[in-house]
């Protein structure tokens, strides 16, 4: 082989690299731009014929008309306080429940890790059945308990691994360092290892308010009335009553996607600094 | 021939999530369809005996089955790709 020939054969494999880049980044970018210009487009140019990719004259009203109706706004505060709850629960028990697995040995302790392990894979559908016979006995049933109950269920055992695994990586020095100084084994959770996992602390925390966020199954199962409607349950019943006509109210329930979406971005890039941040780096000399 | 075995246990890993992920799904499938009888998922089918005929143990042994069908899958993965257990 020729270098020339060579050459335009590497050529050629770095343009298909690229164009196969290109395919991926299109397929992953689409929905998100479509939902986007959804949401901005008035309705008689929804369906317009000719598909209108860039709309001439955007408009915010879809997203005046979302925010004005009382259903969406109720089901937003749901929703906080759903996921705010369960992520406020999971990380306080799931933080005690991960210091005592990963740095004190105690009869049992490895069963206990792959229980919760498996529970981290657990298909959520398989106890449902199970679930909803203890929400209706517990008159929990239709009330926002019920969410935050069953949301523990997917959410704890998966704070609890993750915050495991980062106890387990900090410098036992440190702790060795509180026990000769006199603290107790909670002082030593509380005051040092503690504020020193403040970043997986804020990642699981994150993680887990996106699942909680993001729910749908255990919402549609143990709700009712649309008072107790979280986001993506108001979303999914944007139906023709609310839109006013035999419709689909295709630009509304779009600015209602990227109107939930957005709070979840906003806490992701506000404490991205805080997830990228190694807090331990230094603080004990070598 | 090198990178690709060594990449076993870390696509092992993907393939069971992906699976489990996947054989489990029921949002979009409700969403989009509706508990309709020739697009449902085992999720959906189970969910809507359980919640809309309220027949739980109908609903439950179909959850079950999900969880059974999931763990067969899982064992099969992981014996065919040997997958040494870490940590």
């Amino acid at each position: 082989m020729t270098p020339a020939r060579r050459r335009v054969l590497r050529r050629l494999e770095r343009a298909l690299f690229w164009v196969l880049l290109g395919i991926i980044v299109l397929y992953l970018i689409f929905p998100f731009y479509w939902a986007i210009r959804s949401a901005i487009v008035p309705d008689s140019v929804q369906f317009a014929t000719p598909v209108v990719y860039w709309p001439a004259d955007p408009t915010l009203e879809n997203f005046r008309k979302v925010i004005a109706s009382g259903q969406f706004r109720r089901a937003v505060l749901n929703s906080t306080i759903v996921a705010g709850s369960v992520t406020l629960l999971s990380l306080l028990v799931g933080a005690l429940g991960a210091y005592a697995l990963g740095r004190f040995s105690f009869r049992g302790r490895t069963p206990v890790r792959y229980v919760i392990l498996s529970m981290t894979m657990f298909p959520s559908v398989s106890v449902l059945g199970g679930l909803y016979t203890l929400i209706t006995q517990f008159g929990l049933y239709n009330r926002l308990g019920a969410l935050v109950y069953s949301y523990l269920i997917f959410t704890l055992p998966f704070t609890v691994w993750v915050l495991m695994t980062f106890f387990r990586q900090l410098p036992r020095d440190l702790e060795e360092a509180a026990y000769v100084d006199g603290a107790t084994p909670f002082q030593t959770f509380w005051r040092i290892m503690l504020p020193l996992s403040a970043p997986g602390l804020v990642t699981t925390g994150l993680l887990a308010f996106i699942a909680a966020w993001n729910e749908f199954l255990y919402a549609l199962s143990f709700t009712q009335t649309p008072d107790k409607r979280t986001v993506t349950l108001a979303i999914f019943y944007f139906s023709p009553q609310t839109g006013g006509g035999f419709e689909i109210p295709w630009g509304q329930m779009m600015a209602a996607t990227v109107l939930v979406t957005l709070p979840l971005i906003v806490l992701t890039l506000i404490f991205q600094r805080r997830i990228i941040a190694g807090l331990t780096a230094g603080a004990v000399k070598g | 021939v090198i990178t690709l075995p060594l990449l076993r246990p870390a696509i092992a890993v993907a393939l069971i999530f992906r699976s489990l992920d996947a054989l489990r799904a029921f949002d979009v499938f409700y969403v989009l369809f509706g508990a309709r009888p020739d697009t449902q998922t085992m999720a959906v089918y189970a969910q809507n005996n359980i919640v809309a005929f309220s027949d739980v143990g109908y609903g439950s042994a179909i959850s079950v089955l999900i969880f059974l069908i999931i763990a067969i899958f899982v064992v099969a993965y992981v014996t065919s790709l040997r997958v040494e257990a870490e940590s």
